[in-house]
């Protein structure tokens, strides 16, 4: 391996180690809060792409049909637990969940009659990505709040399984590219870097400063983290854990939105390209052991670049290395965990 | 006699009637039930008995199936010979496993296992040996006094009568002193310490037990088949061994028939 | 249709099974018939070999001395000496955070002492780990009752016979144990009657009174025939009653030659059974002696009893 290889391989490594550092990082956001291994996260970022996609053909995507779908349930579900005597305020609470799904579905709808600038289609997409986190957990999730962590993973792998098939229907078997965000390379000493792995490492960072600044700065980002770190007390504090998980699942759909846009214009997405793209990113977070956004980031690039110099040396098992790796990283920070 | 034993004489007298009563389709279609019933009931043994959780099964299902697939074709052995092998491996594979297993618990196990199943699908894919993507094809049949187990009758009888045994005997276990020791480890891995239980010896016995069997079920998968690829092994068919055992219910052993009768008859149903 | 409906439709399948049945579907099943998946046994009179006549009255069974064992800068028991003999009851008495619970671990294995002898029988058992120690003799219950609620409450008391047999999981598998389950089984029998548990062998733990599911903890330690028997707060949670049976019955087991030690926070539980009291605060033994001299003890009274009530 020459020095330009390594440099070209390195680039490669840095932008994926990008998108896998966004889905460990909602990963270990939505496993702290909530104690749920989710396993559609990546599919939330197919989803993204897919639409970004088909958004940018001018087609109406699936996924605006399948959030309607999605209110429409939750508000049933609302309706039914109302007429079981549950607590009042009815008509604010249905409005609550409705109307930012009803709002986002009506504007994709409407969106092959207008005329969008990229940067539209990008909010649009992430917005609707995102809304559908929480009606996910509401239908899904609100219902299992006693349950064990292995029935909450569980019902997360019965859950992909829903979201892959869906995929299917509404996007189709075929892989999609969308233009790169911006079309342009430059050399550094001698290497080509394309703009686009800056825009991905860019967006990254920003997205990581973002959360950062609201999980330390905002009340919402205090409760959340209360959450996470003592859930009975939060609970005491008025903090409701069904709020929390809520806001976890939106900022899941979020980062899948945004990592689904970003990584559409580096590589070929299918309907099932998520789901590996998210183990690898468990494998990150678990390198941050579930729990340290920091950890999580390192080992998220660390991730990327091994696995890109692994398909260099040894393509026909970088799957095998990279998923062998985690094994005695589980087995060290379990020691560490039980030691403590 | 209890209704329990009634209930138990019912579905053996079901399971027995069966080949009398149905076609070579459904029949060769409750010969997958069976063989996905024994992988489900080593999860209910692991998840429901010990409180372990595995992600990897099917994993242990290729290594028997590869073990005796690649033995037999290149050796031109029997099958039959290459049974102990393919047990074999599954259980020494299994003990190397356990070596990681009885230090996790929790959700540290299930992601462990998740990324086993992972690594492996695709080692079992990599690999030359294995025939990469495309697989091995020509695997001879499994036979006896004449007859193929490749045949519809003949391979749901040898199945199911696996199942009901293997059914007896991990019933005889959990209903002995070892059996004991396994059914605490699920909510008080410390008081059974305290009662003088090896712990990481009964959670060991536990996981070899399960992937002993997982390993039988594809030793016999690739002479029924007569061809192997990656595909049955993945992390996915992992997925949903686990969703036999937890549907069905994985309290009760029965639960893993109950369980893959569900997931294996629900998607050709649907 | 295009696409794949089979698994979106199985998904939800999997997803609403969970949501109304969490347990699995046979199970529901089970439990909408009532049957509790308890085999009911005969029990035959046979006996499981029982541990060398080591108890003899008045001997030392248990012998702490100079135990230490810090977490952090907090000292949890500092030179905390206790000896316990065979037909003795020893209890151990304290304010919370006085280092009761710490000094039960150290014994039973479950943390390891910085420092300090331990002797059962003058045999050192320090620095084994609980499963060791428990093989040696050593039998304890828990403050938090840890039973496996689905189990019969003769198979709970059956675990703690677990060292006393010797057929693995090959003879269990294929039921080449028989001789020895009937033994281990006679065995927990004997220790249900013990304590009074007697008809209620054949239901499930969980279905059991709180009481009840204490005194079935204590007849699983006593099914491990030990030398030593450790209880930690078995009084907690009992009525009135309740209290006084399980008093009655602790005093048997110390006529039986058995060296109790015991944990308590009822006092008038504690001064009415026990041979010899010490107390502990902040980790270090403030007083010992018969029930009456601690009672006096100024110090005990200012420390435990706090104010004269």
């Amino acid at each position: 391996m020459n020095a330009f290889v390594a440099a070209f391989l390195a680039q490669d490594g840095v932008s994926n180690g990008a998108i896998y550092c966004l889905m460990a990082l909602a990963l270990v956001l939505v496993f702290a809060v909530t104690r749920i291994i989710f396993v559609p996260q990546g599919d939330f970022l197919s989803y993204a792409a897919l639409s970004f996609v088909s958004l940018r053909a001018g087609h109406v995507p699936g996924t605006a049909g399948l959030l309607l779908f999605l209110a429409a349930l939750a508000v049933a579900i609302e309706l039914g637990r109302a007429a079981r005597g549950e607590r009042g305020g009815i008509g604010r609470r249905v409005l609550r969940i409705a109307a930012a799904p009803l709002v986002l579905s009506g504007i994709a709808m409407l969106r092959p009659h207008m005329n969008l600038p990229v940067l539209g289609d990008v909010v649009l997409t992430v917005a609707l990505v995102a809304a559908m986190g929480p009606l996910l957990y509401r239908i899904v999730y609100r219902p299992l709040a006693r349950a064990n962590t292995l029935v909450l993973l569980i019902v997360a792998m019965a859950l992909h399984l829903v979201m892959l098939g869906m995929g299917l229907y509404f996007f189709g078997p075929e892989g999609v590219r969308a233009d790169p965000l911006i079309d342009a390379s430059f050399l550094v000493g001698g290497v080509p870097i394309a703009a686009q792995s800056l825009v991905i490492l860019g967006s990254c960072a920003a997205l990581v400063v973002a959360l950062y600044a609201v999980a330390e700065r905002s009340l919402a980002g205090k409760a959340l983290r209360a959450a996470a770190i003592n859930p009975v007390g939060a609970r005491l504090m008025g903090i409701s854990a069904e709020l929390a998980g809520e806001s976890a699942f939106l900022v899941a759909g979020l980062i899948g939105g945004v990592s689904g846009i970003l990584i559409a214009s580096v590589t070929t997405l299918y309907y099932d390209s998520g789901f590996l793209l998210g183990l690898k990113g468990f494998v990150a977070a678990i390198l941050g052991g579930l729990a340290s956004f920091p950890l999580a980031g390192v080992g998220a690039f660390g991730l990327g670049l091994l696995e890109s110099y692994a398909s260099f040396y040894a393509s026909a098992f970088k799957e095998t290395i990279v998923f062998s790796l985690i094994i005695p990283i589980l087995l060290w920070r379990s020691l560490a965990t039980k030691r403590r | 006699m209890k209704p329990q034993r009634i209930a138990t004489g019912l579905a053996v007298a079901a399971i027995a009637a069966a080949p009398l009563l149905l076609g070579d389709f459904p029949l060769a279609l409750l010969t997958y039930v069976g063989l996905s019933a024994i992988v489900a009931l080593g999860l209910v043994l692991l998840t429901g008995k010990a409180g372990l959780s595995s992600f990897g099964q099917a994993a242990f299902v290729g290594i028997g199936a590869y073990v005796s697939a690649i033995v037999s074709t290149q050796a031109g052995i029997s099958p039959w010979l290459t049974l102990p092998l393919s047990l074999a491996a599954s259980g020494v594979c299994a003990l190397l496993g356990a070596l990681v297993m009885v230090r996790l618990s929790g959700h540290y196990l299930s992601l462990a296992t998740i990324a086993f199943g992972a690594a492996m699908f695709f080692l079992f894919g990599g690999l030359d040996i294995t025939g990469g993507q495309s697989g091995l094809s020509g695997i001879p049949a499994l036979t006896a006094f004449g007859v193929s187990f490749t045949q519809a009758v003949p391979g749901y009888v040898f199945v199911w009568t696996a199942l009901l045994a293997l059914l007896w005997m991990l019933d005889n276990l959990l209903d002995s002193r070892s059996g004991r020791a396994i059914r605490a480890l699920k909510e008080h891995e410390a008081m059974a310490e305290a009662m003088g239980i090896d712990t990481s010896a009964a959670k060991t016995w536990v996981f070899v037990i399960a992937c002993v069997m997982a390993g039988f079920v594809g030793w016999f998968y690739a002479h029924f088949q007569r061809f192997v690829n990656p595909s049955p092994f993945s992390l996915n068919q992992g997925i949903d061994d686990v969703f036999m055992a937890v549907l069905g219910g994985a309290e009760l052993l029965w639960g893993a028939v109950a369980g893959a009768l569900i997931v294996t008859l629900a998607r050709p149903l649907l | 249709m295009q696409g794949n409906f089979e698994e979106v439709v199985f998904g939800v399948l999997v997803i609403l099974i969970f949501q109304f049945a969490a347990d699995g579907l046979l199970p529901r099943l089970r439990a909408a018939l009532g049957w509790s998946g308890i085999t009911r046994r005969a029990i035959l009179p046979t006996d499981l070999p029982r541990r060398g006549l080591l108890a003899v009255a008045g001997l030392p069974a248990l012998r702490v001395a100079g135990a230490r064992r810090a977490f952090g800068g907090v000292v949890a028991n500092d030179d905390v000496g206790i000896t316990v003999n065979a037909g003795q009851i020893v209890a151990l008495i304290g304010p919370n955070g006085a280092g009761k619970s710490t000094f039960f671990d150290l014994v039973t294995g479950v943390t390891r002492a910085d420092a300090g002898t331990f002797e059962l029988y003058g045999r050192s058992i320090a620095g084994r780990g609980a499963r060791a120690i428990a093989q040696m003799g050593v039998a304890r219950s828990f403050q938090h009752v840890r039973l496996v609620g689905d189990m019969s409450a003769i198979e709970n008391v059956a675990l703690g016979a677990h060292p006393r047999g010797r057929h693995g999981v090959i003879a269990g598998l294929l039921r080449a144990n028989a001789a020895e389950e009937r033994a281990l089984l006679a065995c927990a029998m004997r220790q249900l009657e013990r304590v009074g548990l007697a008809e209620h062998a054949w239901q499930p733990a969980a279905s059991l009174a709180l009481g009840q599911q204490r005194l079935l903890e204590i007849a699983r330690a006593l099914a491990a025939d030990p030398l030593l028997l450790l209880l930690d707060e078995p009084a907690a949670g009992l009525r009135h009653q309740e209290k006084q049976a399980l008093a009655t019955l602790i005093a048997g087991l110390r006529n039986d030659g058995l060296a109790v030690l015991l944990v308590e926070h009822d006092m008038d539980f504690v001064m009415g059974l026990a041979d010899r009291v010490v107390v502990l605060e902040f980790g270090r033994v403030i007083a010992a002696g018969t029930p009456a001299a601690v009672q006096a003890d100024e110090r005990v009274q200012e420390a435990y009893l706090g104010a004269p009530a």
